[in-house]
C-alpha cells in the first residue's frame, strides 16, 4: 500500500472542479477550473552511495574513513517551493497524513524500533507528498527549509499531532524540536577528550539561544535558528530523487573522536565538532553566523 | 495497529487534494476516542494529552475499574492469602515501594524494585525490561502467576482455592455481576486480570506543579525549580533524551502515534567482568532477547512523582535523587569493591547519552527542586485510588 502511495501518485495531474461555495446558489455561479498537480517527491538518504537503514554498515565516513551503523536518522522539512525556469515559484502544499501535518513533513529512515537495537520493524518515510496549483512542466528547481518552522517550534510538543509528537525528536519541553537527528554508533566507539570511550557520534540540529517563556505567553525567539534553506537547480521531478548524503555531512569530521561537549554535535556554539557540520549545511555557527558558501549535503540524482 | 496506520495514509492521499482545493478542513490523523465510551471514562487525562491505547477486548468502564480496585487491594488474590498488588504498590508512594527490592508472598526476594504504576497505561512496554510485554493484561499475569520469582504465588494447585476465596466475599458477587453480567460465570482469572488492568489503567497523574506551570499558571515553580528545569532540558545534562515528553520517558505509547517505539537504555551502573556484565540477578532485556548487546538495557521509567518512589534504579541500588544525579554526572557508577565491583563508566553497552557532565552542589539541588515539582499530591491522596475495603 505504501508503494502505491509513493509511486502511483507521482506527478499525476488532476483537473479539479472547485465548487466550494453555497451549493444552493443560482445556476449562473462561476465554476472555477483549477489545475492542481499532485506530486510525490522522493528523498533518498545515502552515505557514500549506500542507502541508509538500520540494517547496513556504513563505511568510508569522514576523515578516518570510519565505519558504523545508524541509531537514528530523521529530519523535518517545511516551506517547500518548486521553482520554474522563468524564475516564478510554485508553493508546494504538503498534504496532511501520518508523516505530514501543519505544513511540516518528517523524513525518517530508521527502520527498526529501539534506536535500531530491536528486530521489530518501524515505519519509515522517504518522500514528501502534496500539490501545487498549476502545471509542473516548467519546474527546474526546488527550495525547502530543514526543520520545524518557528511558529510551530515552541508549541507544547506533548499536545502535537503526528509527526510533531515524536518524543525522540523533542529538543526540550517548549524550546522546540530537533530539526534533524542523525545518530551514528561508530565501530569500536568514540574516543573522548578525557580518553574515555563513548558509543555515539550524534548530529542534532536544533534552534539555540532561545529566550521567551511560552508559559507566560511570551513569544520565543532564538539567536541561532539553525534551519538551513536548501535550493537545488536543474531538477527533473519525473526522473530524479533528492539525495541526502550523510557522507558529505561528516566529510571533514573524525567520527572516532570527540573533542568535547556533546558526543558529536548538538548545535552547541562551542562544540568543536559543530563548525564542519554547519559548513556542510551551508550555515554559520553561533549567534553571528557567517554563512559559508553552498551546502553539500543535498543533491539530485536519477531515480 | 500498523495496518490501520497504513490505511490512514491511503485515505489521506485520496482526499488531501480535495481538502486543500477548498482551502479548509483541518484533519486529525489519530483517534483520540473523544466520541467513544473511552472518553466518558474518568481517565484523569487532560484533553490536550492523547488517550492511552486500550486493547479492543477490554474497553474501559467504571464497573471494571471498581472491580479491579477491590482486587488490587485484596490479599486473598495470592496463593497463600497474604499478598495483594497493593502490598508492593503503595498509593502514598505513587504506587511504588520504599524497599530496594520487593519480597514475594512466600518470602522470596525479587530481583527488582517495585515501580510506580502511575500513568502506566502510557508505557510502551511493561516492567523494567521486557520488549515483548506490551499490555497490562499480559503483564498482570507475571505477579499473579510468576514462579521465578514467586510474587503473589498463584499456581495450578491453589488457583481453585483462590477463586473460591474471592467467590465467598459478598462484595464480589455484586461487583462481578455489574462488571460482566453474571458472577457465577465471571469469577475467573480472565475477568480478574482485565479488571485489575482497567483499575491500573485509570491511575493517571497530570496535576503536578510542573503541569500547572507548563499550562501557563503563574508562580507555580520556585526559582530553584525553574533553574533545574533549564538544566534538565539542556544538552549538557541530557536528562530529557530518555525522560522527555509529557510522561517524562521515551517509553511512551498513546493513540496519536504512528508507531510505538520500545526503547531501552544501559545507564552504566555495573561492569562486573570488564565486558559490561550486570549482576546475574537482573541483567535487562538480554534476559528476553538473548542478544549480547542488550546487556544492562532497561526501560526509562517516568519521572513523574519520582520524589515519592525512592529508592531508585531497577534494583533499588541508589537511595537518593542526589546520588542518582551524581551517578549520571560521573557518566556511570564505579563500584570499587564487593561482588559487583567494576567501572560502569567503561561499560561497552553504555547508552550514548550517558556521557557525564559537570554540575555543582547548588545545581544538583536545583534539579531536585524541579523533580520535586513533578509530584502530584492529588494523586497520592485521591480516595478514588485508595483501598475500598474497611481496614
Amino acid at each position: 500500500m505504501k508503494t502505491h502511495f509513493s509511486l502511483a501518485t507521482l506527478a499525476s495531474t488532476i483537473l479539479l472542479l472547485s465548487a466550494c461555495g453555497d451549493s444552493s446558489s443560482s445556476g449562473d455561479e462561476v465554476t472555477e477550473v483549477t489545475e492542481v498537480t499532485d506530486i510525490t517527491i522522493p528523498f533518498a538518504a545515502r552515505a557514500n552511495g549506500t542507502d541508509i537503514s538500520c540494517d547496513v554498515q556504513l563505511s568510508g565516513l569522514g576523515t578516518d574513513a570510519a565505519s558504523g551503523s545508524i541509531t537514528a536518522f530523521a529530519l523535518y522539512i517545511h516551506d517547500v517551493v518548486l521553482l520554474n525556469s522563468d524564475g516564478s515559484e510554485l508553493p508546494f502544499t504538503l498534504a496532511d497524513n501520518d508523516w505530514q501535518s501543519s505544513g511540516v513533513a518528517l523524513l525518517d529512515y530508521q527502520n527498526k524500533l529501539d534506536s535500531c537495537a530491536s528486530d521489530i520493524s518501524k515505519p519509515t518515510n522517504a518522500s514528501i507528498s502534496g500539490s501545487v496549483d498549476g502545471g509542473i512542466e516548467n519546474v527546474t528547481g526546488i527550495r525547502f527549509t530543514v526543520g520545524v518552522p518557528q511558529d510551530l517550534n515552541h508549541d507544547d510538543a506533548s499536545a502535537a499531532e503526528s509527526p510533531l509528537n515524536r518524543t525522540d525528536l523533542f529538543w526540550s519541553w517548549q524550546s522546540g524540536y530537533k530539526h534533524l537527528r542523525m545518530d551514528l554508533a561508530p565501530d569500536g566507539g568514540v574516543t573522548k577528550s578525557d580518553n574515555s570511550t563513548g558509543t555515539a557520534w550524534n548530529v542534532h540540529l536544533g534552534s539555540t539561544g532561545c529566550t521567551g517563556d511560552t508559559q507566560s505567553g511570551e513569544a520565543v525567539s532564538c539567536s541561532a535558528n539553525n534551519r538551513p534553506t536548501i535550493e537545488l537547480d536543474n531538477i527533473d521531478l519525473n526522473s530524479q530523487t533528492i539525495v541526502i548524503d550523510y557522507g558529505n555531512l561528516v566529510i571533514n569530521n573524525s567520527l572516532y573522536t570527540d573533542n568535547g561537549r556533546a558526543p558529536g554535535c548538538m548545535s552547541g556554539t562551542t562544540d568543536p565538532e559543530c563548525p564542519d557540520l554547519f559548513d556542510a549545511l551551508g550555515m554559520g555557527l553561533g549567534e553571528n553566523p557567517d554563512p559559508t558558501a553552498g551546502q553539500t549535503v543535498f543533491s539530485v540524482e536519477p531515480l | 495497529m500498523a495496518n490501520q496506520a497504513y490505511l490512514m495514509v491511503a485515505f489521506a492521499a485520496i482526499f488531501s487534494f480535495a481538502l486543500s482545493a477548498c482551502g479548509g478542513g483541518s484533519s486529525t490523523n489519530y483517534q483520540t476516542g473523544d466520541d467513544s465510551e473511552s472518553r466518558q471514562f474518568s481517565w484523569g487525562v487532560p484533553d490536550y494529552i492523547p488517550l492511552p491505547i486500550v486493547p479492543e477486548d477490554n474497553p474501559v468502564n467504571e464497573t471494571m475499574f471498581q472491580l479491579g480496585r477491590h482486587l488490587f487491594y485484596d490479599e486473598d488474590l495470592s496463593g497463600n492469602g497474604t499478598q495483594a498488588c497493593a502490598s508492593c504498590h503503595h498509593q502514598s508512594m505513587a504506587f511504588a515501594e520504599s524497599i530496594e527490592r520487593s519480597i514475594g508472598s512466600t518470602g522470596e526476594l525479587h530481583p527488582r524494585n517495585a515501580q510506580s504504576l502511575v500513568n502506566v497505561a502510557f508505557n510502551s512496554t511493561l516492567t523494567w525490561a521486557n520488549p515483548s510485554l506490551l499490555t497490562l493484561e499480559q503483564q498482570i499475569l507475571v505477579p499473579l502467576f510468576g514462579e521465578f520469582p514467586v510474587e503473589q504465588g498463584i499456581t495450578e494447585d491453589n488457583k481453585t482455592e483462590v477463586l473460591e476465596r474471592i467467590s465467598q466475599k459478598p462484595e464480589y458477587q455484586t461487583l462481578f455481576t455489574e462488571a460482566s453480567g453474571n458472577a457465577d460465570e465471571s469469577i475467573n482469572f480472565e475477568i480478574i486480570v482485565k479488571a485489575i488492568a482497567t483499575f491500573v489503567r485509570g491511575i493517571n497523574s497530570f496535576n503536578s506543579d510542573s503541569d500547572r506551570y507548563e499550562n501557563g499558571e503563574a508562580n507555580t515553580l520556585s526559582d530553584a525549580a525553574l533553574r533545574g528545569r533549564e538544566l534538565f532540558f539542556s544538552e549538557e545534562l541530557e536528562c530529557f533524551h530518555c525522560h522527555g515528553g509529557y510522561n517524562f520517558t521515551d517509553s511512551v505509547a498513546d493513540s496519536s502515534q504512528l508507531f510505538v517505539d520500545t526503547p531501552f537504555h544501559n545507564t552504566a551502573l555495573y561492569n562486573i567482568d570488564g565486558h559490561g556484565a550486570y549482576p546475574e540477578t537482573s541483567q535487562g532485556i538480554i534476559e528476553i532477547t538473548g542478544k549480547a548487546s542488550d546487556m544492562g538495557r532497561f526501560r526509562a521509567p517516568t519521572l513523574r512523582n519520582i520524589a515519592f518512589t525512592a529508592p531508585y534504579m531497577h534494583d533499588g541500588s541508589i537511595s537518593t535523587l542526589e546520588e542518582v544525579i551524581r551517578t549520571y554526572a560521573a557518566g556511570g557508577r564505579n563500584i570499587e569493591n564487593g561482588p559487583n565491583a567494576g567501572d560502569g563508566r567503561e561499560n561497552p553497552f553504555r547508552d550514548g547519552f550517558i556521557s557525564g557532565f559537570d554540575i555543582d552542589e547548588n545545581d544538583i539541588q536545583n534539579v531536585i527542586a524541579y523533580l520535586n515539582s513533578l509530584s502530584d499530591f492529588e494523586l497520592i491522596n485521591n480516595p478514588r485510588f485508595a483501598t475500598p475495603w474497611e481496614e
